[in-house]
């Protein structure tokens, strides 16, 4: 019984925090400016046939898209960081280099197998000049 | 001869570069900063044009934000997080344009 009543408090649960952030989020996306330009969103939207009167619609799409960049490149960071870590503690062990002063310059070799873990296979050809 | 480059993706270019700074990254290639553009320029595009289909199909011509999420549902994209998101990350804003003497 007491898992009966549990599982309904869980199911009503789930349904406040499935239906509630839609219209609350909405209203916080008011005074918030993500950073693609509400006129870009607004540009690419139009060209596939989508205008929204109301704004934050394009922000709550702005602030998806950029959700999703950032998490791609948070993953793709991580990658620069491993290899660089396993780099310089293979090469230079000894000479216990500060890492603070380390900078990260991301590459396709960090992007690939961020993109891969997204389901996205990424395949860029050579460019020769 | 210079290549005509869209203003409106050099702009999502701008905020990539915007978004990698704020993440820590120091510097990024060429192809990483041209593939990323091009994925967020057909995720726009995508969202874009699965919503006006989904606000079509329930016959209205003003979107309405119940079609946006059917979008998001449809591309895979859990959008339980982006309060969580927008709460965490300090955003940051692109300078206004300085028109080009």
């Amino acid at each position: 019984m007491d898992h009966l009543e549990n599982s309904n408090e869980e199911s009503e649960n789930q349904a406040q925090t499935l239906g509630q952030p839609l219209s609350d989020f909405l209203l916080q996306l008011e005074d918030y400016t993500p950073t693609i330009p509400d006129a870009v969103t607004a540009y690419f939207l139009q060209t596939s046939g989508f205008e929204p009167k109301d704004p934050r619609l394009l922000r709550l799409i702005s602030i998806a898209a950029q959700k999703f960049i950032s998490d791609i490149a948070n993953d793709a960071l991580q990658h620069c960081k491993m290899r660089s870590s396993n780099a310089s503690s293979s090469h230079s062990s000894s000479k216990g280099k500060g890492t603070k002063d380390r900078r990260y310059c991301l590459t396709m070799e960090d992007l690939t197998p961020a993109l891969a873990e997204f389901g996205i296979t990424i395949k860029k050809p050579h460019y020769y000049v | 001869m210079e290549q005509q480059v869209n203003p409106y993706r050099k702009m999502l270019t701008a905020a990539i570069s915007a978004i990698l700074l704020e993440l820590g990254v120091d510097s990024a290639d060429r192809d990483v900063l041209g593939s990323l553009t091009e994925m967020l320029q057909c995720f726009l595009s995508e969202i874009g044009s699965m919503s006006h289909n989904y606000c079509e199909l329930s016959g209205r011509s003003e979107p309405v934000i119940a079609d946006i999420i059917l979008g998001f549902v449809e591309m895979g994209i859990d959008f339980s997080g982006l309060q969580q998101f927008v709460k965490n990350g300090k955003s940051v804003v692109l300078p206004s344009l300085q028109p080009q003497q």
